[in-house]
């Protein structure tokens, strides 16, 4: 025992030493254990759950417009974009050849792309490639080229609905017409979710969710795909036929006042957008403003019968064929004589209409040009609608007061006036139009007295059946409408030779179903007559539309070629062939 | 000699509830996997429907049926002429 104590004894400062020595590692051990623990610790988790935390896209795909019988006019499908890393492409570069071919795209060009960019560590060689040009890219399996998911939008029906459906930009963003106007409920937004992923990529564990997934409301339109395409062709020939710059037709439900159709010439295909001239992009039937000519005459009478100083009978005398206005005059193509309402719509009398006005008050007139719409807003929801142009009767001066009547001095647009000639088709009621497929209609107000309206229509009828109307005419139907050639207003005044030709058409006349509205602009193949160049555009697109919509002709037995036959009953069930 | 056994037993007890705990994680896992490929699967068909719409929309375009009709089925709109009115 002695001796033991002795040895500790020996060498304290040895020991000592020793004794420190281990203290000190202890205690760096301990503080750098502290360290990490306090304070380097958000560090260190972060980069630790890097290795296995990840942030997953839940793809989302933006909303399906649809025509209103289920018929997709707009869809996205999923795509893919290509892009590279410039500097590591650069190290294969007897491969581009490859690469060029699997995206359709120009060697000398992709060359241009990556070498032109090769201090950027991101380059889109093509975005959106159709499933083929994608597979391919994925079999080249090249290193610096790499596939990223997204979607591309189609339109089937191409250019037929173009300048309603409109179109989205690449990033999916709407850019005109329904897909601008509708923006908001038809975009999609990818959810985003962290997981963790394990060695192999796969996803072990969901842990939060970081932004929920808003789907694509899809979107059914009021269009007819099948009425479209109708007005459609029958428009584009016309435009063609006549060399005219450009066109316009749109067709109303009359009840709901749903739009079943609505084109424009010229057009452009959605799908395909380069080489695209920016004015065919317009709307023209909402964004073009001009004056309704004759078409608005309809809506004159409508005050005079309105007025009760007037009724179906009253004559008014337009010989001879002349109006002086103070410096002004008033113009018919001839001397009329003395006319009857039906009449000076038949013969579109300037004269006579410009006396009906000007025996009216100014206010009384502009309060029924205001009420069925002319000039104000449909509010209808697409973009870049122009309103146009009634001006207040209290500055009205006397020749303007006249001109009025016959549509010079007020600008409208074309689902305007489509809207004003359906007030006189439904009975007199000024009906909110809708571009969306309505399961109850919209909010209408009465503007017309129904005695007024039907009388109007059994005047139009008139105008179809005998007077400039003629080829407007649906076999089997009966037709109300009114035709109008318009002298285009330029900056110089009124064009000499520059012509709107217009048709404003109902079908059928006896108990209404559609509206529609053709506007042709500047024909210039020597016709310009409304009659002559917008009325069969009218008879063309509303004979196919009748038949698509199930439509009971009014008139079958008015037709020497329709044959009354009694049902026999040994023809039910034999083949078409049998039929007498 | 009590308290030994009641040790005994709640370590056996904690020990199955650690077994147990083994096999519900085990089986969620296995279950979210099937969840993961049953939304992709998901994802997949919705696709492919889409597609699916388009092609038919594509094919029922009112340009192609009309061309169809005519060109190759020798298909006319009636004539005004053939219509008999059947009463």
């Amino acid at each position: 025992m002695n001796e033991g104590t002795k040895v500790t004894s020996l060498f304290p400062a040895r020991r000592l030493l020793v004794v420190m020595v281990f203290l000190l590692c202890a205690s760096t051990l301990g503080w750098r254990v502290v360290d990490l623990q306090l304070n380097e610790k958000d560090f260190l988790q972060g980069h630790g759950a890097d290795r296995y935390l990840r942030i997953n896209q839940i793809q989302s795909d933006r909303g399906i417009v649809f025509d209103r019988n289920g018929e997709a006019l707009a869809i996205s499908i999923p795509s893919a974009s290509v892009w590279a890393e410039p500097k590591v492409l650069m190290k294969n570069r007897e491969r581009w050849i490859e690469l060029a071919d699997a995206i359709n795209m120009p060697l000398g060009h992709l060359e241009a792309l990556v070498t032109g960019r090769l201090n950027r560590n991101f380059v889109y060689l093509r975005r959106q490639l159709t499933p083929e040009q994608s597979r391919r890219v994925a079999e080249l399996d090249l290193s610096g080229v790499s596939l990223q998911e997204d979607s591309r939008r189609y339109y089937p029906s191409a250019e037929v609905t173009s300048h309603v459906v409109g179109f989205t930009n690449v990033d999916d963003q709407g850019q005109e017409g329904v897909e601008l106007e509708f923006d908001e409920s038809l975009s999609a937004v990818p959810g985003l979710r962290r997981v963790i992923k394990d060695r192999l990529g796969r996803v072990i564990e969901e842990l939060e969710e970081l932004r929920e997934r808003k789907k694509g409301e899809p979107i059914h339109l009021s269009i007819d795909d099948r009425v479209q395409y109708a007005a459609y062709r029958a428009l584009k020939t016309a435009v063609h036929r006549h060399a005219a710059r450009a066109g316009s037709m749109v067709i109303l439900d009359v009840r709901t006042g749903e739009i079943l159709a609505l084109v424009n010439q010229p057009s452009f295909n959605p799908n395909n957008r380069s080489g695209l001239k920016p004015e065919n992009l317009r709307n023209r039937a909402v964004t073009d403003l001009f004056e309704p000519g004759s078409t608005a005459k309809p809506f004159t009478i409508a005050a005079a019968l309105e007025s009760s100083h007037y009724d179906k009978e009253s004559i008014v005398d337009t010989a001879p064929g002349l109006l002086e206005i103070g410096q002004h005059s008033v113009t018919d193509i001839e001397n009329f004589g003395n006319l009857n309402l039906t009449n000076i719509l038949v013969k579109s009398s300037n004269v006579g209409a410009s006396k009906i006005a000007l025996s009216l008050e100014p206010r009384f007139l502009w309060n029924v040009f205001q009420s069925v719409g002319l000039g104000t807003s449909t509010e209808v929801a697409l973009p870049g609608e122009i309103i146009g142009r009634l001006k207040h009767y209290s500055h009205w001066r006397d020749i303007e007061h006249a001109t009025q009547s016959f549509g010079y001095g007020l600008s409208l647009n074309v689902i305007q006036l489509a809207r004003a000639y359906a007030v006189i088709a439904n009975g007199g009621w000024l009906q909110k139009l809708s571009i969306k497929k309505l399961e109850t209609p919209g909010h209408r107000e009465r503007v017309l007295k129904r005695e007024t309206t039907e009388e109007l229509l059994g005047m139009l009828t008139r105008v179809v059946d005998s007077g400039t109307g003629k080829k407007g005419q649906v076999r089997g139907y009966s037709v109300a409408g009114k035709t109008g050639t318009v002298h285009k207003n330029t900056t110089s005044g009124y064009a000499s030779n520059r012509y709107l030709s217009l048709f404003a058409g109902i079908i059928p006349a006896t108990d209404p179903e559609l509206v529609a509205v053709v506007v042709v602009d500047e024909p210039r193949k020597g016709e310009y007559f409304g009659g002559r160049v917008a009325a069969p555009v009218f008879a063309s697109a509303m004979s196919d539309a009748v038949r698509l919509l199930d439509i009971r002709p009014d008139r079958p037995f008015e037709d020497s070629y329709t044959k009354v036959v009694a049902i026999d009953e040994s023809w039910i069930g034999t083949p078409s062939g049998a039929y007498p | 000699v009590k308290g030994g056994l009641i040790v005994l037993f709640l370590t056996a007890l904690i020990f199955c509830s650690a077994i147990e705990l083994i096999l519900t994680r085990h089986k969620s896992r296995a279950l979210f996997v099937e969840l993961q490929n049953l939304q992709q699967h998901q994802y997949t068909l919705q696709q492919k429907h889409r597609q699916l719409i388009l092609e038919q929309a594509t094919w029922s375009t009112y340009p192609r049926v009309e061309n169809v009709a005519r060109q190759s089925l020798d298909m006319v709109p009636q004539r005004y002429e053939d219509i008999f009115t059947l009463r």
